[in-house]
């Protein structure tokens, strides 16, 4: 993954050097990190002699899963859940959005069982996507919020009186406060707080459709002058808030995921808290609905049930909210005191596709501030023929000409782009 | 003597439909595909022939319940279901994998009935559509003139008073005096993807009826005057899923701020009021669209174990009585009421202003037409 720095006023070139080669790797590293680079959850089955429950497979059974990076922490819960069912998980990653358009075409089908992402919105915008899914069951939930840092937002008397959406945009073209947010082309909370913040500085209302996608660009324009940083995930996102943290420059809060936000103030890792900023006319919630995918045979639908069966059991939610400061997805276990009193709006996702790509496209294009990338290539005679080929390539498809070097179909050069 | 020769009589039967099913499965009929290596399936009991069922998500709690599978195992089957939306399960779900489908209406079952070859068809219990929400939002709709108070007691929701806000675009912030929800979302009732759910179906059946002046929509003319109502209801929700216990489980868990306003089955609600886990809150309020519809759950069999499921279903009564203790409405009434009576979970009402769904054709056209606004 790669974190770009956008700067507007007083642009200081900051030449990157970067040999030919580098190019290449920083390309592949915009990219999620293709299948087969599989990090695997390693969580042996205990024996037990015991007969189960008459769901739990008597054999161990392994599940193949294309998922988010964001469910990484569910590695100590997916320990218990092996132990307890007989069903292990070997995750692959990807970004949401690319993971979604793999299934989508039915290619992640030839290699998994299942899919775990953030949320399964944006997939089941895709025509036919449905076809490729079996079952869903929502194991978590966390909505895409505002952390700024304490003193800041007690400044801005947030900590007292919840913004809402507009308010916070007005704060931030006042350069009141900056923020960092993940690509909405790449992440799921990036782009689940372009949709929150598109849908309520809109007016509220209904779903977001084209005409008032476009008529709320200029609003958006206004709200995304403050971003200073971002990142094509969430957690990569933290990672580089947190290095910022105590340093002069860096900025004043971070939007992420709810459970991201509880993570860092529960870590030692930040000069000073943050306040959760829960915009009072509602945010986007992710609910991890993890996937079966069609297709699947018996022995791994029996597999599935036993497995997502055990995750919503409320000794499994209780330890998913401790472990990973999620919200249960369950009503018998309560969220903890972490997750406040306030009431959670939810705010109407697009139903339809070319709304959320058209939102995309804009923010990439127009909405959101202007980037410089310098690239310097090496053009000595070590680069001679297949290497500088695909230099050539690379920079033409980031141009925007032919040749893909991601599927997403959103990895080129933007407009404004220098 | 008699009872020698009985026992050994359903001995042999139970043998013989053992029999059958190895033979079934044996034949290729079930687990074709790759990868089901054990004949029974990965987790029916070895003695007991494995059936597979593929059904709405509201029934899936019932199935998986220790009791139902022991009562099954007394004849010596073993159901396994699969839960897909109804529509999904007439239109995109490859059913040579199963011995039977349990959609969750009459419309949905038809339009199986017309694709597949079926062995039997049995509607062994029913539940009205409810639309749920909580006593502030309640209270905030009776404001309205859209909730109001049944002189029985219970709370019933005017669907003809919600779609003139609809239309309007009314956000909940506009109700005057309002402190309680001000959210800047426009007020609609959450449902599930009319593309693919039945429940949502049945809203449309509903909410059709109203719009048309209170008539069942028969003809295309009448399809086409009611659409662009109907176009709001759902296309303004946005992103709807496409299984309806997955907004009823955020309604319990995740409260009014996600879903003020739920269209349900209202077996999903007696459901939890019967389970007494703590899930209902006191201020979680049941109330009846006027008119309503009924959800006939329909049992569609594909192979003779199916029809099997399907005829004890609707037959035995302790599956009857159980079917109850998850809040469906049985063919026989005392079966539901007793239980519910027993639970101390007040009795629902006999509702009168029920209305019939469309035929087939032109609630499909309707779904058809709403499809291609996506």
């Amino acid at each position: 993954m790669i974190t770009a720095r956008m700067r507007t006023c007083n642009p200081r070139r900051v030449a990157v050097v970067i040999a030919a080669a580098c190019l290449l790797a920083l390309l592949t590293a915009c990219t999620p990190p293709p299948a087969g680079e599989s990090s695997r959850v390693d969580s042996t089955p205990a024996k037990t002699t015991a007969p189960g429950p008459p769901s739990r497979p008597s054999e161990p059974v392994t599940l193949r899963v294309l998922a988010g990076s964001e469910v990484k922490d569910m590695t100590g819960v997916l320990e218990e859940a092996s132990k307890a069912t007989n069903v292990r998980l070997r995750f692959d990653y990807t970004g949401t959005l690319e993971g979604s358009k793999a299934v989508a075409a039915g290619k992640a089908a030839e290699n998994y069982d299942l899919i775990w992402f953030s949320s399964n919105r944006y997939l089941s915008l895709i025509p036919d996507a449905s076809k490729r899914i079996a079952a869903s069951t929502k194991i978590m939930a966390s909505p895409v919020v505002l952390g700024v840092k304490r003193r800041v937002a007690h400044e801005l008397g947030w900590d007292k009186k919840t913004p809402s959406w507009s308010g916070i945009a007005q704060a931030a073209e006042a350069k009141k406060f900056t923020y960092g947010m993940t690509d909405p082309s790449a992440s799921n909370s990036g782009f689940s707080a372009l949709v929150g913040v598109a849908t309520a500085l809109s007016g509220g209302g209904a779903a977001l459709d084209a005409q008032r996608t476009t008529a709320v660009a200029q609003d958006l324009r206004r709200f995304f002058a403050a971003q200073t940083m971002t990142s094509g995930s969430s957690g990569w996102l933290a990672d580089q808030f947190v290095k910022k943290s105590g340093q002069r420059g860096g900025p004043d809060g971070i939007i992420n995921y709810e459970s991201v936000l509880l993570g860092l103030n529960a870590s030692d890792a930040l000069s000073e808290p943050l306040t959760i900023v829960t915009p009072k006319d509602g945010v986007i919630t992710a609910d991890y609905p993890l996937t079966l995918l069609n297709g699947a045979d018996n022995r791994t639908k029996d597999a599935y049930s036993a497995l997502t069966d055990w995750l919503r059991t409320p000794v499994a939610q209780k330890m998913i909210m401790d472990q990973t400061s999620r919200r249960p997805a369950i009503p018998s276990v309560k969220p903890d005191r972490r997750f406040g009193q306030h009431m959670l709006v939810e705010l109407p996702f697009p139903a339809q596709r070319a709304v959320a790509d058209d939102l995309i496209t804009a923010y990439l294009n127009t909405i959101r501030r202007a980037t410089q990338t310098i690239y310097v290539l090496d053009l000595s005679g070590s680069m001679r023929g297949n290497r500088i080929r695909s230099v050539r390539r690379s920079l033409i498809s980031l141009a925007g000409g032919h040749g893909k070097i991601s599927s997403s179909g959103f990895a080129v050069f933007r407009e404004r782009r220098k | 003597m008699r009872r020698i020769i009985g026992v050994a009589l359903s001995t042999l039967l139970v043998l013989g439909m053992l029999g059958v099913g190895a033979w079934q499965l044996l034949g290729g009929r079930l687990p074709s595909r790759a990868g089901a290596a054990s004949p029974q399936g990965a987790s029916s009991p070895a003695n007991l022939a494995a059936v597979r069922a593929v059904v709405g998500s509201e029934k899936k709690a019932f199935f998986a319940d220790p009791d139902v599978k022991a009562i099954f195992a007394r004849s010596g089957i073993s159901v396994d279901v699969d839960t897909a939306g109804s529509r999904e399960i007439a239109t995109s779900t490859d059913l040579k994998a199963y011995h039977l489908a349990f959609p969750s209406s009459a419309p949905a079952a038809e339009r199986i009935k017309r694709k597949t070859e079926t062995l039997g068809v049995y509607s062994p219990f029913y539940s009205p559509m409810a639309i749920v929400s909580f006593q502030p939002i309640v209270d905030l709709l009776e404001r309205v003139g859209v909730a109001k108070k049944a002189p029985a007691g219970y709370w019933t929701f005017d669907v003809n008073a919600y779609l003139k806000l609809v239309a309007k675009g009314t956000r909940w912030d506009q109700i005057p005096g309002n402190t309680s929800y001000p959210a800047t979302k426009t007020i609609l009732v959450t449902t599930t993807d009319v593309r693919r759910s039945n429940s949502a179906a049945m809203y449309l059946a509903m909410a059709s009826y109203a719009a048309n002046g209170n008539r069942i929509v028969s003809s295309h003319n009448e399809t086409s005057a009611v659409l662009p109502a109907m176009r709001r209801l759902f296309l303004g929700q946005g992103f709807t899923e496409s299984s309806t216990e997955a907004p009823f489980e955020d309604y319990l868990a995740l409260g009014e701020g996600k879903t003020p306003i739920l269209l349900t089955y209202e077996s999903l609600f007696l459901d939890r009021q019967l389970r007494k886990d703590g899930s209902i809150s006191k201020d979680m309020v049941l109330m009846y669209p006027t008119p309503d519809v009924l959800s006939k759950h329909t049992v569609l069999a594909l192979t003779k174990q199916g029809a099997k499921v399907g005829e004890l279903l609707s037959q035995d009564p302790d599956l009857q009585r159980l079917a109850a203790q998850y809040g469906f409405r049985t063919t026989n009434p005392t079966t539901f009421r007793d239980t519910l009576t027993k639970a101390q979970v007040a009795l629902p009402p006999e509702l009168m202003n029920i209305v019939e769904p469309p035929s087939y054709e032109v609630l499909e056209s309707m779904i058809a037409a709403l499809e291609k606004q996506y």
